[in-house]
């Protein structure tokens, strides 16, 4: 899992590559919190390139969403592949977290 | 047709991967479709991942045997453990109607386990945990381009 970070004037884009799992949450976890817990108030987190996600990914998301609401953020996920989209629907994620197609979009929500 | 592979993992968390590899490898070797491979493989993690995390309360190692079988039209992955004795599906679904400020962080593992195959089975047997994923494999039209169904 890599995650890669790109600043855009007031958004900061944080693109997860690989697998957000049990061993790779708690790396996504830190690189989260860090950026929430900085001075950002829109995140997007870009999922174009992450291939698997499973339950402690999700804990790791909704964390970050909880984390951003209480700092009168916004934590937007761009770009769901199929796989990804369906574990978030399965667990209700898709409606407790703010979704958009792609980045362009995520600017604009 | 009868097929069985089986694979013995440490309880570390890295392993994990060893077992996707050898469900992927079955999948495809046995021509079965492909839209199994996510749901079993999403579904043994996060077992897995709670047997390793929450199963033992030592910090020894031990073996986790896995055995997947392809019997009846159906697939079937057995996870087989000698942790504390605990049965994953015992405990209930979480509350995933709540807004998203109390929204619970536990159980999403096991509710995907459930929503994912056909039948989830526990039994204890000589002190060690046994669980059984069946999932029924359906060769219909456009099954390739499913998803996890």
């Amino acid at each position: 899992m890599e995650c890669i970070e790109e600043k855009q004037n007031d958004v900061v884009i944080l693109g997860l590559h690989g697998r957000l799992d049990s061993v790779t949450a708690p790396v996504v976890e830190q690189r989260l919190l860090s950026l929430i817990d900085g001075s950002h108030r829109q995140i997007i987190v870009d999922c174009a390139e992450l291939a698997y996600i499973s339950s402690a990914g999700l804990r790791v998301f909704l964390m970050a969403a909880k984390r951003v609401t209480q700092r009168k953020g916004k934590l937007i996920f761009t770009s769901l592949n199929d796989e990804v989209r369906q574990v978030f629907d399965l667990t209700g994620f898709s409606s407790i977290l703010h979704i958009s197609p792609s980045r362009e979009a995520a600017r604009t929500h | 047709m009868s097929d069985i592979q089986t694979i013995s993992i440490r309880n570390d968390l890295h392993e994990i991967q060893r077992v996707r590899e050898m469900i992927e490898a079955f999948i495809f070797q046995h021509g079965l479709p492909v839209s199994l491979v996510a749901p079993f493989t999403l579904a043994s993690d996060e077992l897995l991942t709670n047997v390793i995390n929450y199963g033992y309360d030592n910090e020894q190692e031990h073996a986790i045997h896995l055995q997947i079988k392809c019997e009846d039209f159906a697939l079937v992955l057995r996870i087989e453990d000698d942790g504390c004795a605990y049965n994953p599906f015992s405990a209930p679904d979480p509350d995933l109607t709540t807004e998203l400020l109390d929204r619970p962080a536990g159980g999403l593992g096991i509710y995907l386990v459930r929503q994912l195959m056909d039948q989830v089975e526990y039994d204890r047997k000589a002190n060690k945990n046994i669980l059984l994923l069946t999932k029924q494999i359906s060769f219909g039209k456009g099954n390739e381009r499913d998803g996890m169904h």
